[in-house]
C-alpha cells in the first residue's frame, strides 16, 4: 500500500534518529494506516480517505516539531525551524486579525501614529535644544561659550553673553585657550537696494571662528585674517540654505558682489548646509567682524571702547586644561584689561568670566527656548502615554472578544507562552504601522513646530533622519511593549479559561477593573493637559490684553537705510518728506519722527537736576530715558495727554525754548508735592550751563520694553530743536487705519520713491517688536491646546470603542435584562454612568496632580492662579461632555437591541 | 510552568483523553475513534492535538504507554491511566460536574 505523502516525508527525515523519533514515527505511521483504512472500509476512495486523514490530523510538520519537543528529540536546526513558523503564524495571526476588524486596527494605528508622531517632533526638539552641540561643531566637549558675571551697580549681578571688542582681544592671551574667535548675534540687514532689496539675516564673524570651529565649506573658501582687518576688500560667506534659496545652488556665485548694508561684499564662499557657528539661529551671509563694523559703524568706538558691548566670544580649550584653570586664567586676563576702570571705581574689580557648553541648554544662562523644549518633551511623553493606555485597553477589550478564538487555539494545545507571542507579535506589528504613521506626523507636525513655535532655531539637521528612524523603531517597540503586555498577560491567564465555561458572553470582572482603570488613567491625563492649555490660554489673553499705554495693534515703524552718509539736518529733512508723504496715504491716520522705539531702543543721558531734589530717584530699569519727537508723536502712538500740552508746531522751529513732556511717573518722582507743569529741569545735572527745559505736559504711563513692568519707567519728550538730546531721528511711528500689516507694502513704496538718498526702506508693525515677548505664552498656549485637545480626541475614541465593546459583549445580558422588562432608559443611564463615571473620576485626579503642579508653573503664567476654578470648571464640563458624547452612540445601541436577536446571537 | 497554570480549556482535551482511557488502555488512533463515537462527531479535534495531549500527559505521568499489538496485529504504542492519572481524572469530572450544575441554575433562573 502507497503511504500517504506526508507519512512519506516523516520517514524521509529518519537517517541518525534517536530511538525515541523512531518512536515517534511509528506511532503516527500506525495512526495514519489504521484512520486510511478505517475510512475505507466505510466507503471512500483510497485517495480520499488519505486526505481525510491528513486534514483531520491537522498540521502534520508543526504538530510533529511540538510532539519532539514534548519528547525531548528535536534538533536544534528544528527548533530554529519551528521559531520561525511561530513568527511567521503570529505576524498571519496579527494580520488575520487586523483584517478582519479593519476599523479597529485603523483606531490603534491613527492612535500611535498621534502619540508617537508627537514624541518624533519633541525628540527632534529636544535633540537640538539640549542633547547636542550645533552642527559642525567638532569636538564639542572643548569648546566654550564665554559668560561674563559682574555686578552692574544695581544690586545685581547678571551672567550676559556680551563681550566688548577689547574684552575679546584679552582673550587671545589666554594660554589655556588653544584658539578664540568673536561673533554677532543674527541681526537683519538689507540686501541690493529699491524694489529688488530684501531683508537678510546677517552674522559677522572673526575669521578665526571657522578654523576654531572645524568645519570645512561647501564651496570656495571662508575668510581669513587678511579679509578680517580694517580696510579690507570686503568679502562675503553665505549659508548653503541662502546660497540655494537665492542663487538655486549655481557655484558661479563664487565672486559675485552683495551689497549688503553700507558696503559691498564679494562672495568668497559658502558654509556647508546647516551650519550656524556656535548658535542656533538661522543665517543667511557670513561677514568678516572688523571690516563689517567698519563699514555699518564708522569710527573706531566699536574697537576700543570698554563701554559697547556689543559680541560674543568662543573658546577652544587646550586639550590638557581643565575648566577651572582655563576660567580662573580667563578671569585674571579680563581684569588685567579693564584695571585702569576697576583703579576708577567704574567696573566691578570681582567681576568673572564663566565658560559655559555650546549646547544650547547648559549653559549657565539657557535661552527660554531650551526651557520650553524640556516641557514640550514631557507634554508629548503624557500624550504618549495616553496613547498606549489606549491601546492598551482596546486591545484588552478586543482580547475579551476574541475568547472563543484564544479558548480553542489553547484547547489545541497553544501554549501560553505562545499566546503571549501572538499577542505581542500584534502589538508590534500594530506599533510599526503607527510608527510609519508617526513619521508622516513628525514630517508635517515638525515644520508646524519648528516655524510656528521656535522661529529662532534653525532646524536643519542632516543627522536627523537616522537618529529620528532610531527614536521611531525604539519609541514604537516600547509602546507595543506597554500597550501589548498588559492585554497579553490577561489574556493569556485564567481569562481564556473562563472563555469556555462562559463563552464571549460575560465580562470578566479582573479585565473590567483594569480597564477602567486604563480609562481613568487617560482622563486624568487629559485634564492634566486641559488644565495646562487653560491656564495658558489665559495667560495669553491676559498678557495681550494688558494695556501698554500705546496701541501697538495699530502702528507701523519706518526705519530708513541711506544710500550714502549723511549729516543729521539732511536726515531729518528727509524724514519729514517722508512723514509728510506717508501721512497722505489713505491707509494712514498719522505719522511721527522719534529717536527711540518701544520695545527696541532707548536712549538715556544720565540722571537729571532737579531744583528742589537732592538727586532724582534711582529706577531698577535705569533711565531716565529720553525721547526726541514731532508733535504728532502722542496721536500716533495712542497715548493721551493727562495734564498740559503734548509738543506743538511751534517747538518744531529752530529757535524754539527747550520744552519736555513727562510720563506721569516721572513727574511724580521729580515733583511728588509740587505741580510739575512750567517747572524747570535740567537734563544735565553736572553741566552748570545745562539749560532750563520747561515741563508743558504730562504724558500717561507706558511700557517701554518690557511688557511686565512691576514698576513704570521714567521717560521724557522734548522737542526737536531741544539742544541736550542731539541727533537726528531714527524711525517714522506710523498710526494706521486697519491692521497695520495690511499697510506695509503701500508705505514702503511711498518710502522709497521719496528720495534717492534711501536705498530701501525698513518696514515693519510694531507688534513684531513686542512678539517675542509673548512667546512662552504663546508657546505654552499652543503646545498645551493641541496636546490636549490631541489628548482629549485620543481619550473621547478610546472611551468610545471600549463603551462600545463593552456593549457588543454585553448584548445578550442586556437582552436578557430587556426581555426580562428592564426599561430600555435603565439600560441606557448604565451604559452613559459607566461613561460619566470613568471621566469624573479622572477629571478628579487630573485636577488633584494639576493643583500639585501648580506651583511649577505659577511663574510662567501672567495674571492667572495656577488654581484658578475657571479653567477647573470648563475643563470638568469638557471631559464629561466629551464623556456623554462618547457614551452616546454605543448607548443609543443598547437602546435598540432586540432580546431575541441578543439571545439568539449567542 | 505549574501544570496548574495551563488553564482549564487545555485541560478540557486532557480531560476527554483521560476519560477515553478510563476504561481500558488504548493506541492513539483508538483515543480518537473512542472521542468521536461518544460525541457522536460533535467535537472535531485535530487529531495531531490529540496526540499533544497524549504526550503531553505521558510526560508529566499521569499516562503510562507500552508497545503492544493491535486488533490485526500491528506494532501500536498503547496508553494507559496511571494512579496520579486516575486522581486527576476525577478530580476534574467533579470539577466539570459543578460547573455544569451551577450553569443549569442560572439558566433556569434566567427563563
Amino acid at each position: 500500500m502507497a503511504l500517504p505523502k506526508g507519512i512519506r516525508r516523516l520517514f524521509r527525515v529518519g537517517a541518525g534518529r534517536r530511538d525515541a523519533t523512531k518512536d515517534l514515527d511509528e506511532e503516527l505511521a500506525f495512526h495514519f494506516e489504521e484512520t486510511v483504512r478505517a475510512l475505507m472500509t466505510q466507503g471512500m476512495s483510497e485517495a480520499a480517505a488519505r486526505r481525510e486523514a491528513e486534514r483531520r490530523f491537522g498540521n502534520e510538520a508543526a504538530y510533529r516539531r511540538a510532539l519532539e519537543r514534548i519528547d525531548g528529540t528535536g534538533t536544534g536546526k528544528e527548533r530554529g525551524v519551528e521559531r520561525m513558523d511561530v513568527l511567521r503564524s503570529n505576524l498571519t495571526f496579527a494580520f488575520r486579525g487586523m483584517r478582519r476588524s479593519p476599523g479597529f486596527a485603523g483606531a490603534i494605528i491613527t492612535i500611535l501614529a498621534l502619540g508617537i508622531g508627537a514624541n518624533a517632533v519633541m525628540f527632534g526638539v529636544v535633540d537640538r535644544l539640549l542633547l547636542s552641540p550645533p552642527q559642525h561643531v567638532r569636538d564639542a566637549d572643548r569648546v566654550r561659550d564665554v559668560f561674563i558675571e559682574r555686578d552692574i551697580f544695581n544690586g545685581t549681578r547678571p551672567v550676559s553673553r556680551t563681550l566688548t571688542f577689547p574684552d575679546y582681544v584679552d582673550l587671545e592671551r589666554v594660554q589655556s585657550f588653544r584658539s578664540v574667535a568673536a561673533y554677532t548675534q543674527a541681526e537683519p540687514l538689507t540686501m541690493g537696494r529699491g524694489e529688488e532689496s530684501e531683508r537678510i539675516r546677517m552674522i559677522s564673524a572673526s575669521a578665526s571662528l571657522f578654523p576654531l570651529v572645524g568645519v570645512a565649506p561647501e564651496l570656495g573658501r571662508f575668510f581669513n585674517p587678511e579679509d578680517d582687518r580694517l580696510g579690507a576688500s570686503p568679502v562675503a560667506v553665505l549659508s548653503e540654505e541662502f546660497w540655494k534659496r537665492r542663487f538655486g545652488s549655481d557655484p558661479e556665485v563664487l565672486g559675485h558682489k552683495l551689497e549688503i548694508g553700507q558696503g559691498t561684499y564679494e562672495v568668497v564662499g559658502v558654509a556647508p548646509a546647516g551650519f550656524t557657528g556656535v548658535e542656533l539661529e538661522p543665517v543667511d551671509v557670513w561677514l568678516p567682524i572688523e571690516r563689517a563694523q567698519e563699514l555699518e559703524q564708522g569710527g573706531t568706538q566699536w574697537r576700543d571702547n570698554r563701554n559697547w558691548w556689543w559680541l560674543r566670544s568662543v573658546v577652544r580649550l587646550r586639550d590638557d586644561v581643565s575648566d577651572e584653570v582655563a576660567t580662573a586664567e580667563a578671569t585674571a586676563a579680563h581684569r588685567a584689561g579693564r584695571q585702569e576702570l576697576i583703579e576708577q571705581d567704574r567696573y566691578d574689580a570681582n567681576a568673572e568670566l564663566v565658560l559655559g557648553s555650546v549646547i544650547a541648554a547648559r549653559g549657565p544662562d539657557p535661552s527660554a527656548e531650551a526651557r520650553v523644549a524640556g516641557w514640550l518633551a514631557g507634554v508629548s511623553a503624557i500624550v504618549l502615554l495616553i496613547a498606549c493606555f489606549n491601546v492598551a485597553n482596546l486591545l484588552l477589550a478586543r482580547a475579551a472578544r476574541w475568547r472563543r478564538e484564544l479558548a480553542v487555539r489553547t484547547a489545541l494545545g497553544v501554549s501560553r507562552g505562545r499566546l503571549l507571542g501572538q499577542l505581542l507579535t500584534e502589538s508590534l506589528a500594530l506599533a510599526l504601522l503607527g510608527a510609519v504613521g508617526a513619521l508622516l506626523v513628525a514630517r508635517w507636525g515638525g515644520d508646524v513646530i519648528h516655524q510656528v513655535l521656535l522661529p529662532n532655531v534653525a532646524f536643519t539637521d542632516q543627522t536627523m533622519g537616522r537618529r529620528l528612524l532610531a527614536f521611531l523603531a525604539v519609541s514604537s517597540a516600547v509602546t507595543a511593549l506597554l500597550a501589548g503586555l498588559l492585554p497579553a498577560l490577561q489574556a493569556s491567564r485564567g481569562e481564556v479559561a473562563d472563555a469556555l465555561r462562559a463563552g464571549a458572553r460575560s465580562i470578566s470582572h479582573g479585565s473590567g477593573r483594569l480597564r477602567a482603570a486604563l480609562l481613568v488613567g487617560q482622563a486624568t491625563l487629559s485634564a492634566v493637559l486641559l488644565i495646562g492649555a487653560g491656564l495658558f490660554v489665559l495667560s495669553l489673553r491676559g498678557a495681550l490684553g494688558t494695556d501698554l499705554g500705546f496701541d501697538p495693534e495699530r502702528v507701523a515703524i519706518v526705519g530708513l537705510e541711506w544710500s550714502e552718509t549723511l549729516p543729521r539736518d539732511e536726515r531729518l529733512r528727509v524724514f519729514r518728506e517722508v512723514a509728510e508723504r506717508v501721512r497722505a496715504l489713505p491707509q494712514v491716520d498719522d505719522a511721527a519722527l522719534a529717536m527711540t522705539i518701544p520695545f527696541y531702543s532707548s536712549i538715556g543721558i544720565g540722571r537729571p537736576r532737579v531744583p528742589g531734589l537732592d538727586s532724582f530717584p534711582r529706577h531698577p530699569s535705569g533711565g531716565p530715558y529720553v525721547n526726541k519727537v514731532s508733535p504728532e508723536y502722542f496721536h500716533t502712538m495712542g497715548l493721551e495727554i493727562l495734564r498740559g500740552r503734548g509738543l506743538e508746531a511751534s517747538d518744531e522751529a529752530p529757535e524754539a525754548a527747550p520744552v519736555a513732556v513727562l510720563t506721569e511717573s516721572m513727574a511724580r518722582a521729580a515733583w511728588p508735592d509740587a505741580d510739575p507743569l512750567g517747572q524747570c529741569i535740567y537734563l544735565d545735572r553736572n553741566d552748570e550751563d545745562s539749560p532750563c527745559t520747561t515741563v508743558v505736559g504730562i504724558v500717561e504711563n507706558f511700557r517701554r520694553q518690557e511688557l511686565i513692568e512691576p514698576q513704570p519707567h521714567f521717560m521724557y519728550f522734548v522737542n526737536q530743536g531741544h539742544p541736550e538730546a542731539v541727533g537726528p531721528p531714527q524711525a517714522l511711528m506710523v498710526r494706521t487705519v486697519g491692521p497695520p500689516a495690511d499697510a506695509l507694502a503701500e508705505i514702503a513704496a511711498v518710502v522709497r520713491s521719496t528720495s534717492p538718498l534711501i536705498r530701501a526702506p525698513v518696514v515693519r508693525s510694531l507688534m513684531d517688536n513686542i512678539e517675542p515677548q509673548l512667546r512662552s505664552w504663546r508657546l505654552g498656549a499652543s503646545m498645551f491646546s493641541v496636546f490636549g485637545l490631541l489628548a482629549l480626541v485620543v481619550a473621547a475614541l478610546g472611551l468610545y470603542s471600549v463603551l462600545a465593546f463593552d456593549v457588543a459583549l454585553r448584548q445578550s445580558e442586556l437582552g436578557i435584562r430587556a426581555a426580562l422588562g428592564a426599561a430600555r432608559s435603565r439600560l441606557v443611564s448604565i451604559v452613559l454612568r459607566r461613561a460619566v463615571a470613568l471621566v469624573a473620576a479622572g477629571v478628579v485626579l487630573g485636577s488633584a496632580a494639576a493643583v500639585a503642579a501648580a506651583r511649577f508653573v505659577g511663574a510662567l503664567l501672567y495674571e492667572v492662579s495656577p488654581t484658578s476654578p475657571l479653567v477647573y470648571a470648563g475643563v470638568a464640563v469638557v471631559l464629561l461632555m466629551v464623556a456623554g458624547i462618547a457614551g452616546s452612540v454605543p448607548a443609543w445601541r443598547v437602546a435598540r437591541i432586540d432580546p431575541r436577536s441578543a439571545l439568539q446571537a449567542e | 510552568m505549574s501544570p496548574k497554570q495551563l488553564g482549564l480549556l487545555q485541560g478540557t482535551l486532557d480531560v476527554l483523553v483521560l476519560q477515553a482511557l478510563a476504561g481500558e488502555p488504548r493506541h492513539g488512533y483508538g483515543v480518537a475513534e473512542w472521542i468521536r463515537r461518544t460525541s457522536d462527531g460533535t467535537l472535531e479535534i485535530e487529531d495531531g492535538a490529540l496526540y499533544t495531549s497524549l504526550h503531553r500527559m505521558a510526560k508529566r505521568e499521569l499516562l503510562a504507554s507500552t508497545w503492544g499489538v493491535s486488533e490485526n496485529n500491528r506494532r501500536a504504542k498503547y496508553y494507559s491511566l496511571t494512579p496520579h492519572g486516575r486522581r486527576e481524572l476525577e478530580a476534574s469530572t467533579q470539577e466539570w460536574a459543578l460547573y455544569a450544575e451551577a450553569m443549569a441554575k442560572v439558566l433556569a433562573a434566567g427563563r
